[in-house]
């Protein structure tokens, strides 16, 4: 019941920041530069979590991808439909497309890793220092790259299935069949 | 029962992993660059501001742009390769703050040297929508370059020659693609080709009309064995234009 709770406050949150995300973009549309940068800042941590889960938990490549996110989304918003798809999903949706094509144009995939990010030089180290989430983190290197997806966007950020469609380009029947399977693996790694 | 716990730890446990977060760094090196950003951009939609206005604009876009490691590295990058965008960012941003004719038609020409880039990738990768995407950028930065070349009371000849041979150039690249590319490539390649020999032709009218159109073109001084150079000399030309670009914003 605590965690119904937990859950359904968590997509309430998620249903303010796309209002305020809504003034947001209609505002710096029109040359407002303050909530231009509200805008971005907002979406950085979710963006940079959700590359970073993308390409093997590596912290650099994450933030140099995340910081070209922002470069073309900037460079793109005055052609942001108001109406339309909302900001955040927009704004994951160009975060998968360059990760797709990043490893592309490296012409490499991601190599299933069992290594755990180094805990000397990550600003994670404090979840790192709690086993439950350093098995979690390795449990979820081994879900496939659509699952991994499914699942930071879904049960970290708080995207609705309905965003996670738009991004994904699938329908939301797929995108709960994957998460149902993305927690079923989960659940067999971790025992 | 288990199960339902079991899923309810891992759904909490995901949850918690929200507490990762990038580094202050670049939290911080993102503000600065966003304001730069900001601050040009504004002034592309406003008609308020002054000379002034527009070199601090240019000081400041440079000043942080400049000084971050992934605009320096996306200076020399590629279209496809993914600081590409950020070199486009950078060069509307010097668009927006660049006052003179001669140095925006040498940063249209810039763009459309990306463009052909663009082209010949959308053409090796079979993606229709993107090479008649990457034509239409052409031909607007190849009729933005004349037209800021037409507008120039001060043209140099020597920019004026840049532009010619940079057109050139790009016909003769776009011609050699044309040979190998896809049947339903010819009709958007057609286009290209035609945009940069009219540009040329119409380069050439402003050359034939500028005050000092005494002094000879290079290809007209050149030994015909060097004409084979031709991508060397517009790489050569490309830096040249920037060069010049800087000149005149200074």
């Amino acid at each position: 019941m605590r965690h119904k709770f937990k859950i359904s406050s968590l997509y309430k949150q998620s249903l303010l920041n796309s209002l305020s995300d809504k003034l947001l973009v209609h505002k710096a549309k029109r040359d407002d530069k303050e909530a231009f940068g509200k805008l971005y800042l907002n979406h950085l941590d979710s963006i940079y979590r959700y590359i970073f889960f993308r390409v093997n938990q590596e912290r650099e490549q994450a933030e140099d991808l995340t910081e070209i996110v922002f470069f073309k989304a900037w460079e793109k918003l005055d052609n942001f439909d108001e109406d339309g798809v909302g900001f955040r999903a927009w704004i994951y949706k160009i975060a998968h497309n360059l990760v797709i094509d990043h490893y592309r144009d490296n012409k490499k995939r991601v190599e299933l890793n069992d290594s755990i990010p180094d805990e000397s030089q990550n600003v994670e180290e404090k979840v790192l220092k709690d086993l439950e989430s350093k098995n979690l983190l390795k449990a979820i290197e081994q879900l496939s790259e659509e699952q991994r997806e499914v699942i930071t966007m879904k049960f970290i950020e708080g995207l609705s299935n309905k965003e996670i469609s738009k991004v994904l380009n699938k329908h939301e029947d797929a995108i709960r069949s994957l998460q149902y399977r993305a927690l079923k693996v989960l659940k067999q790694i971790l025992g | 029962m288990d199960n339902l716990k079991k899923y309810q730890d891992i759904i909490k446990g995901l949850s918690q992993l929200k507490s990762i977060a990038p580094s202050e760094q670049l939290k911080s090196h993102f503000e600065n660059t966003l304001v730069s950003a900001l601050l040009s951009k504004q002034y592309n939609k406003s008609s308020f501001f002054g000379n002034s206005f527009r070199l601090a604009v240019f000081m400041l876009t440079f000043l942080i742009l400049g000084s971050s490691g992934i605009v320096l590295a996306a200076e020399h990058s590629q279209p496809g390769s993914l600081l590409y965008p950020v070199k486009q960012v950078v060069q509307e941003a010097k668009l927006a703050v660049t006052g003179s004719p001669s140095a925006r038609a040498l940063l249209h020409l810039e763009k459309a040297k990306d463009k052909v880039e663009e082209i010949k990738q959308s053409v090796s990768d079979n993606d229709d929508e993107k090479l008649n995407n990457s034509v239409k950028g052409y031909q607007d930065n190849v009729s933005k370059t004349i037209q800021e070349t037409q507008k120039s009371k001060e043209q140099t000849n020597n920019t004026i020659q840049i532009i010619e041979q940079s057109l050139d150039s790009q016909t003769q690249i776009l011609q050699e693609l044309q040979i190998t590319a896809p049947t339903q490539a010819q009709p958007a390649l057609d286009k290209a080709i035609d945009a940069s020999q009219k540009g040329q032709e119409q380069v050439q009218k402003v050359m034939q009309n500028s005050p000092s159109s005494n002094t000879p073109r290079p290809d007209q001084t050149q030994n015909p064995q060097n004409q084979s150079s031709n991508e060397q000399s517009s790489s050569s030309n490309s830096q040249q234009g920037q060069n010049t670009a800087a000149e005149h914003n200074n």
